[in-house]
Order: C-alpha cells, then structure tokens, then sequence
C-alpha cells in the first residue's frame, strides 16, 4: 500500500508506486523502458480519465513531423489540411475541429488564440518524449476547455543521460533539422536548448494548376528550459521563440507576369515564458503546493489574395493548486485558483475582431479510489466557477465534471458527464476559410463595431470499455467507445446557400442543437512474432443547423468534410537487429461538400503507408518512408485558379491529400552520457 | 450452420489445449547491470517460439515463456551469449563479451559497485 507522489511539473500527480512509474510520462524514469517490449500506445487501467500514452517508440513510426502529424498511427484522431494554400493541418478529434481540444505542454496550457491551428505546426515532432492523449474533457485544474479532449505533450527533458539528440529529415522539396543539447550544471540543476529548422525551398506544382502544393517555407523555433531539484520542491521554467514564414498560391510568385496572380504570404512571431514550482509541504504525505504561470506574445501579419489578415496576442496565465488527502489516502482533494488575462487584436475579412477580457476561476476537485491497484470503483468529481471581465460586461460560468471508472478483473468501465464553455478566436481557428473569394455574412456575430467575441458552451457525455488479458501468452487489448458532445452555443460555418457566399453565425440555446457523435472500436495484438497489430473502426456524425435552409430546411445538416467511417490497420515489426517495419493503412469514406458548386460527395479514400528505420548504437537511426503509397490526390483543391478575382475562387474545401505519393528520408542520433 | 459452429470450437479448443503442452516456463540467471542491458538481454532471448521474456534488475532473473516444440532452452542461452551477456552454467566467451556497450560492462567491479551489486557471474563460476 505504500504510495508517493512525484511532482509532475508544479502540478501534483499521484502514481502508485507499485510498478511502473515509467509509463507515466515523467523525467528520469522514461531510460528504463525497454524499447522492444514497448507497444507504443498504452491505455492505463489505473488512470481515471480515459487516456492513452502515446511513447516515443510509437512517434518514430511515423517519422514527420510536428505535432499534427503524430496522430498518423491512431485512429482516433485524424489531420487534414485546413485549405489547399497555407500548408496548416488541423486534427479532427470526437468529430469536432482541432481548436475544441486542450493542447498542454507538461499539463501547462499552450497555443489557443491566434496559435488554435498553426499552433500544431509549433511542435516539431523531434522535440516530443511522449503525447498523452485523454478523451473527452479532463480535470477542472486545466480549464473550462478540452471540450473534444486534451494532448498533453511532454517534450524532451533536460534531467537525461542523453546527452544531445540530433534528426534530419528530407521529403519533397522539404527539410528539416533539430538539434537538442542538454547539460547538467549541478546535481540540483539541469537545462536544454532545443533548436528546429524547416525549410520548404522549391516551388512544387505536382497537379499542374498552376497553384503550390505547399507553400514555400522558413521555420525556426528555439526553445531553452531549466529544472531545479530541490529537497522538497521543484522547479522548470522556460522561454521559446518561433518565427514562421509561408509564401503560398500561386506558382508565379514573384515572376513578372501581366496577369493579376492570387498569393498568400503569412509571417508570425511567438514568444513564450513560463514557470512552474512545486512544493511538499509538512503534515500529509500528499500535502503539495504548486504555481504555473505563462505569460505569450505573437505578432501575425498574412493576405489571402486581396483579404489581409493581421494580429496581435498577448495572453498571461497564472494557476495556484493546493492538493492533500482527505481522511485517507483514497480520498484527494484539489483546489485552486487561476487568471487567464488577454488581449487579442485581428483585423479579419475586411473587418475588426478585436477583443480583450480577463477569467479569473476558482476549482475544487475530489477524487476517490478503492484500491491503489485501481481495482474496484474510482471517481473524480471536479466543479469550477469561472468570471469573464471585459472591461463593461461580466458573466459567470459554472463548470461540473464527474468521471467515474470501475474495474473488475481484465475490465475497466469509464463514463463521464462534462461540461464545457470556450472562448473562440475567429482568426486563428477559421483561417482556412480565408482562401476563397465568398462574400461572408457574419450575421449575428457582427455589429457595426465589429465582430463579438464569440462564447462556445457544450456538454459531453461519454463511455468506455478496455479489456485487457493474455491470449495464448501475449497481451491482447481491445476497446470501445462512444462520446457525444452537444453545443448549447456554437460557431457555424454554411457555405451551401451559393458557391459565392458563407453564413456564419453563433447559434444558441437552439432546439436543433449542434452535434458531434463518435464511436470506436479497436485492438492490438502482437499477432505474429515482434509483429505488433493494431486495428480500429470508428464512426463519426457531426450536425448542425442548415443555416441557409438549402439542405434540410431548418433542421440539422451533416458538417461539411466530416468523415463518418474510418477504419485503421497498422502493423509494426521490431526485429532484434534493430530493424523496423511500418505499414499503416487508413480508409477515409466519402465526406460531404458544399452543395453548390462541387460533386456533392468526396470519393472514399485509402491512406497506405510504409517504413523502414535500422537503428545502430554508432550509427544513430536512419529511416525511409513512402507516404500515400496509392498516391491519393485531391486533383482540384484550387477552385476556379484560372480567374482568381472572380466569385468562383475556392481553396477552402480540402477533403483530402494534395501532394501524392512521397518518399522521405531521416537520420536521428542520441549521444548518451556515460 | 450449427454444426460448423461445434467444430469451429473444438477446433480452437483442441488448439488452445495442445498449445498448453508444449509451453515452457521457467527462469534463468543472466548477469547484468541497467535499464539498457533489460533491454539487451529481453531483446536477445526473444527469440522465434519465444512468447514472454521479462529480465529483473534487481535479481538477475529472466523469465520465460516459450513453445518447447519451436525452441529450446540451450537456443535462448546460446542467443543471450551472443548478444555478450554471461548466463548461469554458460559464460559469454571474450569476444561475444566486447560487443557489450562501454556503460553496461556488467564484469567489471567498478561499475559493478556503483550499481550496488556482489561479484560477477563469471568470477563466481571460476571458484
């Protein structure tokens, strides 16, 4: 029965001490995992919350290359392009847009804002140690968020015995360097600087319509992080900054040319500082203290043909958690107080989306487990009360979640009932829908001052199964799951009334709510020797109201781009030299287009890829690959690119790859310390 | 339809039992020192026929699960001799032994002590 706590960061995590403290995305422990045996995705039994850990061994299979790119080997999220100009990919969890889930960096909340999507191309893949993936919204300590879910990414950390770790990357036209070194100043001390370079240099124009395929880019982003063990306390802080700049459109760029070209240009700037303390304190084995703060500054300057796009962010985040054990240490308790203060400027469609407020929040949150072994009944049940400031106008949110998991021999149950309220940015998590020359009818998100500041509200209910147990000697899990997320108050876009035109609107306290549906079954099995097998289906139904009345009348209409059926099979041998081979194949059925102006349905799709990698203790390891070895192209994602400027330009409705087949190739080397 | 069904089942349960017969557990000592020589030695007794291995650092027990109709026990050793690590009854010889990496090198009292561990396998086996 004997239990501690590790510091996770300032924020305080209890992990039974029985066993393997390395599955938990921690610091030191994560040289002990055996990477052989490792099956890459775990599904904790003993974690309340359903989460999957994603581990390193499982991030090398598919090699590329920030963070929305991770995903390929799981089937619960998908990547797809936000539109056929800006290279910017956004995943799809639970049905719902990547700017629905909570994105954290060793649980302290980053991108959101003007970063919601092209925050993903922030991370670069080298940087990861491992993703933890929860389902659904988690614990009130980060948010009123994570309507879909939160990915909680743990980047490499400086207390290691690797001492510098090294990757090269080489695709089409596109490169890619990190370099990461770390030193130990003192036994207390230890630091790492993290350095990213992307290139993409060469005009690529594989479909001939006279658009890029992807556009020209310079990525740099450095970051330098600290830690400090101290006796009873710990401490990291940081600083990153990242520079972006993309040369999108068409072909011609640049070239004097008499015809009026379409382009898109978009450079931003990010800084980052953030601190996090922990503390024991005397009197409770799991007595602790803990402080984050965050403080981002980023600058936006882009056009998408003649419509420019501009912004300007600046965000400070405080979150104080005091945790300790009630009567026993079954019962945990959590409370705190956090501030999200911020000022967001952006000049969008022709228009001013300016908004600034303040949220100050105060949380409690219980939790109780039977057994530390996580058998029997467990539950956490979390509430929060947030105010929103903005200067003439206050409001209240009330935030409830209750979590309940119960395990009986190989079974575990979870069900949660959550909800969820999220402040959107237009900007950053609309900016696909730029690239087309529709004429928006903001309806009532507008007023003559400009647009509002637009409140999301949701609430999740969700269930699971996971049955894990030897079969003929081997560990075979499977799952399955349903999730349903129904909007009290929801951003719509409808681009169905004409191919001219989009109605967006904030719809509210509806009858015919926005919804998305999700279901999803899979297993994974080492089926052949040191072949692992990973299977999953997953059906997905996102609604919303017809806001153009052209499809359903006033009813719900199936979102746009929603894929409904999915089905994933992957295979990964790790033969004992050191060799590995991936195959991945993901089915995509046919998703709904606008109704007007494209064939009403995209054509079902299949994503097959392969790779190779041999890794060599002088060596380092080196990995091939071919992505969409089918060579699946979306042949039109540039509508109407002969007469950019007239109504029928559309580059917003992307359904699937845009590049065809691709080989690439890496090289990445871990200097250890002896 | 029924009738398939029935034969279906014996079919998997005639399988499954026969299986039964032929799978090995047991336990060997192999001398080691760290996280990456877990991951050496598991590495190296998984062998084809080979469905469990799990190495204890604190031990120097390897557990084993394997199909004796596929592989044997002398199979995995002479594996794990290879890969350099020294196995209760069958030292590594020198050359297998130099492949080991410079922070794993389990025979020498040096590192040995700083992992909090007695004498060797090898020196043991020589008295």
């Amino acid at each position: 029965m004997s239990i501690r706590i590790i510091l996770l960061g300032l924020f305080p995590i209890i992990i039974w001490a029985q066993e393997d403290t390395s599955s938990i995305p921690l610091f030191e422990t994560l040289d002990e995992v055996s990477v052989d045996r490792d099956p890459g995705v775990t599904i904790s039994s003993k974690s309340i919350l359903s989460q999957e850990l994603i581990s390193e061994v499982e991030l090398r299979k598919a090699a590329c290359c920030d963070l929305s790119e991770s995903f390929e080997t799981n089937a619960s999220i998908s990547a797809s392009f936000t539109d056929a100009v800006t290279g910017t990919r956004q995943i799809k969890l639970l049905g719902l847009e990547g700017p629905y889930a909570l994105y954290t960096r060793g649980n302290l909340q980053t991108m959101g804002g003007l970063s919601s999507v092209l925050g993903m191309a922030l991370i670069p893949g080298a940087w990861i140690q491992s993703i933890q993936l929860t389902k659904g919204p988690g614990s009130v300590v980060n948010g009123a968020g994570a309507m879909s879910g939160q990915i909680n990414y743990e980047l490499r950390p400086s207390f290691t015995k690797q001492k510098a770790h090294f990757n090269l990357f080489a695709g089409p036209t596109r490169f890619e360097q990190n370099a990461i070194y770390t030193w130990r100043q003192s036994p207390r001390w230890s630091s790492n600087i993290m350095i990213h370079g992307r290139q993409q240099l060469f005009r690529w124009d594989n479909n001939n319509d006279g658009y890029l395929d992807a556009p020209l880019s310079q990525h740099v982003f450095v970051q330098n992080a600290w830690k400090h063990n101290g006796k009873n306390s710990e401490a990291q802080f940081g600083v990153k900054v990242s520079a972006i700049k993309n040369i999108g459109g068409s072909a011609l760029y640049g070239d004097p040319t008499l015809d009026s070209i379409w382009s898109h240009e978009l450079q931003t700037e990010r800084y980052e500082l953030w601190a996090k303390r922990g503390y024991f304190l005397e009197g409770g084995i799991n007595r602790s203290i803990g402080t984050q703060f965050s403080a981002t500054y980023q600058d936006l300057d882009g056009y998408f043909g003649n419509l420019s796009f501009t912004g300007k962010e600046q965000r400070l985040y405080g979150n104080l958690i005091f945790q300790d054990n009630l009567w026993d240490t079954r019962h945990t308790f959590k409370g705190g107080l956090d501030l999200n203060a911020f000022v967001i400027e952006q000049q969008l469609w022709n228009r001013d989306g300016s908004f600034s407020g303040m949220v100050a929040g105060a949380y409690g949150e219980y939790s109780f487990v039977t057994s530390p072994d996580g058998q029997g009944l467990s539950m956490i049940l979390g509430q929060r009360v947030d105010g929103l400031y903005t200067g003439n106008d206050g409001r209240f949110f009330y935030v409830p979640r209750l979590h309940v998991k119960y395990n009986i021999g190989p079974w575990v149950l979870r069900t949660q009932a959550s909800k969820s309220y999220r402040i959107a940015t237009l900007g950053g998590e609309y900016m696909g829908y730029m690239a087309n020359s529709r004429g928006f009818n903001f309806t009532n998100l507008e007023t003559t001052e400009g647009l509002n500041m637009p409140i999301e509200r949701s609430t999740t209910f969700g269930t699971g199964i996971t049955w894990t147990q030897d079969v003929f000697y081997k560990e075979l899990q499977w799952y399955a799951d349903v999730y349903l997320n129904t909007f009290d108050s929801k951003i719509i876009f409808d681009f169905d009334y004409s191919a001219d035109s989009a109605i967006v609107s904030l719809v509210q306290n509806t009858v015919n709510r926005p919804y998305a549906l999700s279901y999803q079954v899979g297993a994974q099995y080492e089926l052949i020797h040191r072949t692992m097998v990973k299977a999953a289906y997953r059906y997905q139904e996102a609604k919303q109201r017809d806001l153009s009345g052209v499809t359903i009348g006033n009813g719900l209409e199936d979102v746009i781009l929603n894929v409904p059926h999915l089905l994933y099979l992957g295979t990964s041998y790790s033969g004992p030299n050191g060799v590995g081979i991936e195959i991945n194949a993901t089915y995509n059925s046919s998703q709904r287009l606008p109704e007007i102006g494209y064939s009403k349905r995209s054509p079902a799709f299949t994503i097959l890829d392969f790779q190779i990698s041999k890794q060599d203790r002088k060596f380092g390891q080196l990995y091939v690959g071919l992505h969409n070895a089918l060579n699946i192209r979306q042949l039109d994602p540039v509508l109407g690119g002969d007469l950019p400027f007239e109504d029928r330009f559309d580059a917003s409705i992307v359904w699937g790859p845009i590049m065809g087949r691709r080989l690439y190739a890496g090289w990445r080397y871990d200097l250890r310390t002896e | 339809m029924k009738q398939l069904r029935y034969i279906l089942f014996f079919l998997a349960m005639s399988t499954a039992m026969s299986a039964q017969n032929k799978i090995t557990s047991t336990s060997i000592e192999v001398d080691g020192l760290c996280g990456m020589c877990k991951e050496r030695i598991e590495n190296a007794a998984y062998i084809l026929g080979v469905k469990q291995v799990n190495w204890d650092k604190e031990t120097h027990q390897l557990d084993l699960v394997f199909r004796n109709d596929k592989v044997s026990k002398e199979k995995i050793i002479a594996s794990l001799n290879e890969a350099g690590h020294d196995v209760k009854g069958s030292i590594a010889s020198d050359e297998q032994y130099a492949n080991i990496h410079g922070c794993c090198r389990y025979r020498e009292g040096e590192l040995r002590a700083k992992h909090g561990l007695g004498d060797a396998l090898c020196t043991e086996e020589k008295k």
